[in-house]
């Protein structure tokens, strides 16, 4: 078996393990540990809330944050958020041979983008992470919130993306082979990593959302 | 330290899915600092909102997460003295508290329940700074946390009866309504306890003043002293019940409505036997059963704004209530300021932050955000419905030199009823 092979095969079968065990563990532990009920006499309605802060969520673009008023952001870290996160899921979601991957997985498939467009979003999610890493660096805010963890979770990001590119424009004059092995095993890196870091945000990221709208919204405020 | 193990314990205890989803979830994005009013008015990168709960995201870390146990195999962990200090300095002296972060979090992180935890941990392993705890013993001891006594209340009762010549009924049972003011008002807006007593005389209402349950405020959510903060509210919710009232009404103050509504429905249930009020839901009550009617001309040509408090409009939902009162009383010169309403800048001084003499100097930077929003509009006169607000706008107007007037809405209230009979017809 060359390396190719192994980092399809076994290794993204462990992987994929990996992943899914790590964040059904995720999921059961927060779910088990329960939470405090809100015995506060309600203003409105909980469910409202819930409707109402996913609504604004995806008002703009996917994953773009709304803007809260009065927030003297600078938009770029708010639209590189958004062009990162787009990216990622038109390129995981919407191209033909990660379509086909995930047929291999569900067993079912989805029509696709053109590989032209997918070759943008996935530019365009790259830039979007390149911005957002530069304000990690130049703000006080970004580096005092930056350590090791952040640091690492930019790289095993950032790899799969990088290689994908790479193996697609078919640069460097290296084997196909060898990237796409290369390609293959940041996947699986990725998928390894996440459970175990913040990454695992894209589940938890609808735990503390419902959490917020429901909140609010019972306290007749605007969430 | 013997404390900080006491405090991580605290908050290991307090560990529960809301706490491990909330920290779990963080991008570490900073977007939450640009929401900050300590953070803009200083411009100081270690007030960002998620950097207050260090010891308690520490704890849960270093305990509740993989890395943090493999971690906990080679360093033994442990915390400086100068740790300690910046983590109450910056969770008693730089935070209000109002909730202002939770709504600008992309992920919807409750910074606010959280920075409330952090400090309940700090007061429980006894960290709480001393001018808090000071305040949280005399309100234990005296009933209040400015020291007024059962008599000094009745005496100042006495006082504001002959002065302003209005009724104040005390200790009377079976009325509708208990009002519980602040002594803050009593001791600095008494002006806020006539107007009370004209709108409800005005309209009618039968009301009564309690010598027990006489004390709105309570320090201990300040400090985060969970026990004493459910004992000052059922020394109130304990009046209630011994007159036989159908609700409390809660004057201006913006942690007493949020504090009162929370414990009495942990310590009754729901549904509540009596009514919590807050003074803007009594106003437009009367408004709305034609009990008062406020004339429209009676602040003719003066520009007004409203500022929203954290714990009555952003965390209270008494959002509209007071637009409601303002443009009968000022139809063609109300204005807002921007953001507002759950948006709104907070004054920098609530959540115990005034209460707290090291925090004099920040406060007022805190207070910039707001100087800003002020300027842009150049009102005559600001209103609020919270008492804590309306000192740090005082203070706040004097430090930068500001010509505004600053009222509290029962006031502007009672200046603006319609009386029966016009004068002079
Ligand atoms: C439903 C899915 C997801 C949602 C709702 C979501 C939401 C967010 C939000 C709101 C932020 C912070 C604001 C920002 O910087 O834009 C963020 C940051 C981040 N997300 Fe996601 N995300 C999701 C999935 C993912 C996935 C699948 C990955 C990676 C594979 C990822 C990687 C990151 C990274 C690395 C950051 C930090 C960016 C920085 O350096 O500031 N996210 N996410
Ligand atoms: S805005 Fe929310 S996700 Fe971003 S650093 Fe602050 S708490 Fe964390
Ligand atoms: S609650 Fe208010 S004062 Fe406290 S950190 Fe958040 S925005 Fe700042």
């Amino acid at each position: 078996m060359d390396w190719l092979e192994f980092f399809r095969g076994p290794m993204f079968q462990i992987a994929l393990l990996v992943f899914i065990l790590g964040m059904v563990y995720r999921f059961l532990r927060i779910v088990l540990m329960g939470w405090k009920k809100d015995y506060s006499p309600p203003r409105g309605s909980a469910a409202a809330g819930v409707v109402k802060t996913y609504v604004k969520g995806l008002g703009f673009l996917p994953f773009l944050p709304p803007k809260f008023p009065g927030t003297r952001h600078r938009p770029l870290t708010y639209i590189a958020g958004g062009m990162f996160h787009l990216g990622l899921f038109v390129v995981i979601f919407l191209s033909t041979p990660h379509m086909e991957a995930w047929r291999s997985v569900l067993g079912f498939g989805w029509p696709t983008l053109p590989t032209p467009f997918i070759d943008g979003f996935a530019a365009m999610s790259m830039i979007g992470m390149i911005i957002l890493l530069s304000n990690r660096i130049v703000s006080p805010v970004g580096r005092m919130l930056t350590g090791l963890g952040e640091w690492l979770n930019w790289i095993v990001v950032f790899l799969p993306l990088l290689s994908g590119w790479v193996l697609y424009h078919h640069l460097f004059g290296m084997p196909y082979q060898t990237i796409f092995a290369i390609h293959m095993f940041t996947v699986d890196w990725l998928l390894i990593w996440i459970p175990f870091s913040r990454i695992s945000h894209f589940m938890t990221y609808f735990i503390t959302r419902t959490m917020h709208g429901a909140k609010f919204g019972r306290l007749g405020v605007e969430p | 330290m013997d404390a900080d193990r006491k405090l991580a314990q605290y908050y290991l205890q307090h560990a529960d899915g809301w706490l491990v989803a909330q920290l779990d979830v963080c991008a570490r994005c900073g977007i939450c600092a640009e929401a900050c009013p300590f953070y803009l008015g200083t411009g100081d990168a270690t007030h960002t909102p998620i950097r207050k709960i260090e010891p308690l995201r520490r704890a849960v870390q270093e305990n509740l997460t993989a890395f943090g146990w493999l971690r906990s195999l080679f360093d033994k962990g442990g915390s400086s003295a100068q740790e300690v200090s910046d983590w109450v300095s910056e969770a008693y002296f730089t935070c209000t508290v109002c909730n202002r972060c939770s709504l600008a979090c992309p992920m919807g992180i409750d910074l606010g329940a959280l920075i409330q935890l952090t400090r309940e941990g700090l007061a429980a392993a006894g960290m709480t700074p001393h001018s808090l705890a000071d305040a949280v013993r005399r309100q234990d001891a005296t009933g209040s946390p400015l020291g007024v006594t059962r008599t000094l209340f009745e005496n100042r009762l006495d006082w504001l009866r002959q002065e302003e010549g209005v009724d104040l009924p005390l200790d009377v049972p079976e009325v509708d309504s208990l009002v519980a003011f602040t002594s803050i008002e009593l001791i600095k807006f008494p002006g806020n306890l006539a107007a009370m007593a004209k709108v409800m005389e005005a309209a009618g209402e039968s009301w009564t003043l309690s010598s027990t349950g006489r004390e709105s405020v309570n320090f201990a959510t300040f400090s985060g002293d969970t026990e004493e903060q459910t004992e000052f509210v059922r020394r109130l919710t304990e009046a209630a019940l011994e007159l036989g009232v159908k609700r409390i009404i809660l004057t201006e103050c913006g942690h007493a409505y949020d504090t009162v509504r929370r414990i009495a429905s942990r310590l009754y249930g729901l549904p509540l036997p009596f009514e919590v009020e807050n003074i803007l839901e009594t106003i437009v009550r009367f408004l709305r059963e034609g009990r008062i009617r406020l004339r429209p001309d009676a602040f003719a040509g003066q520009r007004i704004t409203f500022h929203d408090a954290c714990k009555l409009q952003r965390l209270g939902g008494l959002i509209e209530q007071p637009r409601e009162i303002l443009h009968l009383v000022a139809p063609e010169t109300f204005v807002e300021m921007t953001p507002n309403r759950e948006a709104q800048w907070c004054c920098g001084g609530g959540g115990g932050v005034l209460a707290s003499p090291e925090a004099d100097e920040i406060r007022m930077k805190a207070f910039l955000p707001k100087v800003e929003q002020l300027e842009r509009i150049s009102p005559d006169a600001v209103v609020t419905a919270c008492s804590t607000c309306r000192l740090q706008f005082l203070d706040g107007s004097k430090y930068y030199d500001m010509d505004i007037d600053v009222r509290g809405i029962t006031e502007v209230v009672a200046a603006a009823l319609e009386t029966e009979t016009p004068k002079g017809a």
